[in-house]
């Protein structure tokens, strides 16, 4: 089963993720911050992670730099999610290392699709 | 022409001296003329004893001639006849010169000498011819007799007391000449003195009088200078003459001038004064007319401090209520104290509806355009008497004055800026400055209203999408945070619907992208009609969309997406003249702030609804339930 990570600290934004891709057939990993999604990206070797920008502590754009340094979590594809209201420009995003990213909220047919498109299915 | 005092003390001194030394020769002449006369008294007086002694000697000759006649021969006695009346004439002459000489008073005894001479003198005369003739005819003792008588001695005696008498006078004149000498030498060292003594009180006197007339030099040729220098004027020749005279003329010119000159300064004066006073009050006038004049310039800087502030305004409001409630705070404090209004056409050409008004008058709330002069006309209308004049029909009937200034830009007319004052405009000068004015604040305003409406279009292009005529997904992601905030904040709930076309790509493909584009824009359409104002459909992307109904409970939204989703059944769209078949919509509904307080989680969850609509068979909607996930996760897999 393809393993989903979700960094992502709004819960009910978590649980709204977490629903639209249990009921798509995806293993979801959660955690609620960078420093938790890195650890978990490392032990659990998940094929997606999705990574909000805006966390509490390290930010998503760091977090995603540090799973692209690490050689054990190189390999697994990254999503960014961006909110609306903090605009971060496409370019540094796509710098830092994430194959995609996904402006909230999405409609779930973007979300699927940019998720199929990434993990190459 | 009259003598400088100097050649007059020249003269006179010369003069003085002049008379002094005629006075003394005079004197002196008289003194020696009187020494001649008494020398001639002497003289005469020693001339009759002479006389007498020389006729004495006379008569002597003769009596001793007579001796040599009787011895002589007869040659000698003719020689002595013929000498014999010489010899009287001689006696006679001196006889006749003593009587002359003595004629004075004290000469009495002289004469009375004389007297007797001459009788003597007579008798013998006369007795001598006789002795002569008896004589020569040699009657010698009848000679002797006359001869006896002519050799008588005659008056010998008086003679001789005539002499003493001579001598005596003789004397005394010499010693009275001598004495009248010396009186006349004393009178003359007297004279001279005296006029020596004149003489030197005289140079005492000139020298004084030269020393006296220096100071009035000076003053005269002052005096002269100040006239010529001062004055500009040269005395008349007239007056040049004497140093008195010149400084009595030059004192006269000074005071002539000096009478003028106070005359002229007291002119002067007065001139001044009344300058002064003029100065003052035109100062005075000066100063209330600055006063004036700064009370304008401020009360000017202070409008275009206003118009300034809200031209900066006008251009950060997003429309025209906003601008409506931002511009009373400037049109009032510009307008003071009159009352006013600002219309603008909004959107019918035809109709002006009021935007803002100010003041304590009515104003109409809407108008035709026709009812306006000014607008008619296309400029400003005033009318400073309302009584009898022709009035705009939207004016207030109260209305005393009115003008009305269109506002255009771009070619567009935008609306008009209305005053109305409650009495009529008798300063014709006040009426054309506010219609100035209301001019200046008409472009202004003109130019904000034309930018706002510009700025209005573009804001519309950027918010709306242009295929469905809805907001775009950039107008929701700024538009709902803030709705959702207000209604957290005035707790009430918001519907968020997240709705998609039910098979749209199948459709797209079967009729072609004309036809989905139809189906899209007819969806807008019908989705615009179904919201109420406040509500917000949006475009989210693709075949979706967004719709948020503020104040709605979960029945009232269920209903009205039951509604909306009829109103899509019946649907007709047509592409390329053919009819299309009907499209059906799938609808996930979640509440802000109970599914998601911030718009992405509420979307969110209303995307996740409309996820189990789809698999739930589409055309239908779902609400969200944050239990529903679970349920389900274990559903489809990729």
């Amino acid at each position: 089963m393809t393993t989903i990570l979700i960094v992502e600290d709004n819960p009910q934004h978590m649980m709204l993720a977490a629903t639209l891709l249990e009921l798509n057939g995806y293993a979801v990993l959660k955690a609620e911050n960078a420093e938790d999604g890195l650890a978990l990206a490392r032990s659990r070797q998940p094929d997606l992670v999705l990574m909000d920008i805006k966390l509490p502590g390290m930010d998503g754009l760091e977090a995603v730099k540090q799973l692209r340094a690490d050689a054990a979590t190189r390999a697994i594809k990254v999503i960014v999610l961006t909110s609306f209201r903090d605009e971060y420009p496409e370019a540094e995003i796509l710098a830092s290392g994430a194959d995609a990213f996904l402006p909230k909220p999405y409609h779930h047919k973007d979300f699927l699709g940019t998720m199929t498109a990434v993990l190459g299915h | 022409m009259r003598l400088k005092l100097a050649t007059q003390l020249h003269l006179g001194f010369a003069a003085a001296v002049l008379l002094a030394l005629a006075i003394t020769g005079m004197a002196w002449w008289i003194t020696l003329n009187y020494e001649h006369d008494v020398e001639v008294e002497h003289q005469k007086v020693l001339g009759a004893t002479i006389a007498l002694a020389e006729a004495e000697s006379a008569l002597w000759q003769l009596r001793y001639g007579l001796p040599q006649f009787m011895v002589g021969d007869t040659a000698e006695r003719r020689r002595i006849l013929a000498e014999e009346p010489r010899w009287y004439e001689i006696i006679e002459a001196r006889l006749e010169t003593y009587a002359r000489q003595t004629t004075a008073e004290h000469h009495q005894p002289q004469r009375q000498a004389l007297a007797e001479l001459r009788a003597e003198y007579q008798r013998y005369k006369e007795a001598r011819p006789k002795f002569f003739e008896l004589y020569q005819a040699g009657r010698v003792e009848e000679a002797a007799r006359w001869r006896a008588l002519t050799t008588t001695p005659y008056g010998a005696a008086t003679v001789k007391a005539l002499g003493r008498q001579i001598a005596l006078e003789r004397a005394h004149a010499e010693a009275e000449a001598r004495e009248e000498s010396e009186t006349l030498a004393t009178i003359r060292i007297m004279l001279a003195f005296l006029t020596g003594a004149l003489l030197l009180f005289l140079a005492f006197g000139y020298a004084f009088a030269l020393r006296a007339l220096r100071p009035i030099r000076a003053l005269q040729m002052q005096a002269e200078q100040v006239v010529r220098e001062q004055l500009g004027e040269e005395l008349d020749p007239l007056d040049h003459g004497n140093e008195i005279a010149t400084l009595v003329a030059s004192v006269q010119r000074m005071s002539e001038r000096f009478t003028v000159h106070a005359a002229e300064m007291a002119r002067a004066e007065a001139a001044l004064r009344r300058e002064h006073e003029a100065l003052d009050r035109m100062v005075a006038e000066r100063t209330v007319a600055l006063e004036s004049a700064n009370r304008e310039l401020d009360l000017r800087h202070h409008r275009s401090q206003l118009l300034t502030e809200m031209t900066g305004l006008l251009q950060t409001v997003r429309d025209l209520d906003e601008a409506a409630q931002v511009l009373p705070r400037f049109l009032e404090p510009l307008f003071e104290p009159n009352a006013g209004a600002l219309y603008v056409i909004k959107s019918s050409l035809n109709y002006l509806d009021l935007l803002v008004r100010w003041g304590q008058m009515p104003f109409a709330p809407t108008f035709e355009t026709t009812n306006c002069w000014g607008l008619r006309r296309g400029q400003p209308y005033l009318v400073e008497h309302a009584d009898g004049a022709l009035v705009c029909a939207h004016a207030d009937a109260g209305a005393r004055a009115t003008l009305c200034v269109p506002m255009v830009a771009e070619g567009a007319t935008l609306g008009l800026l209305h005053l109305v004052w409650a009495q009529p405009l008798t300063d014709a000068a006040a009426a054309q400055a506010w219609r100035a004015h209301t001019q200046r604040v008409a472009e202004q305003l003109g130019l904000a209203l034309a930018n706002l409406r510009l700025r209005a279009q573009l804001r519309d292009q950027s918010i709306r999408d242009i295929q469905t005529g809805l907001y775009n997904r950039r107008f929701l992601e700024e538009s709902l945070p803030r709705d959702l905030a207000r209604a957290e904040r005035e707790k009430y709930p918001v519907a968020v619907f997240m709705l998609d076309v039910d098979h749209f790509k199948k459709f797209n493909d079967t009729y072609g992208h004309e036809a989905g584009d139809a189906v899209l824009h007819a969806l807008g359409r019908v989705l615009s009609e179904s919201v109420r104002v406040g509500d917000l459909a949006c475009r989210f992307g693709g075949e979706e969309f967004t719709v948020a109904l503020p104040r709605v409970s979960p029945e009232q939204a269920r209903d009205w997406a039951e509604r909306f989703m009829q109103r899509v059944r019946g649907m007709e769209v047509k592409a390329g003249g053919l009819s299309l078949p009907g499209v059906t919509v799938s609808m996930g509904l979640a509440f802000a702030p109970e599914h998601g307080a911030d718009p992405e989680t509420v979307i969110q969850a209303a995307d996740l609804a409309l996820y189990e609509a789809k698999r739930g068979g589409r055309d239908r909607l779902v609400v969200y339930a944050s239990a529903s996930p679970s349920k389900t996760a274990d559903q489809g897999a990729p």
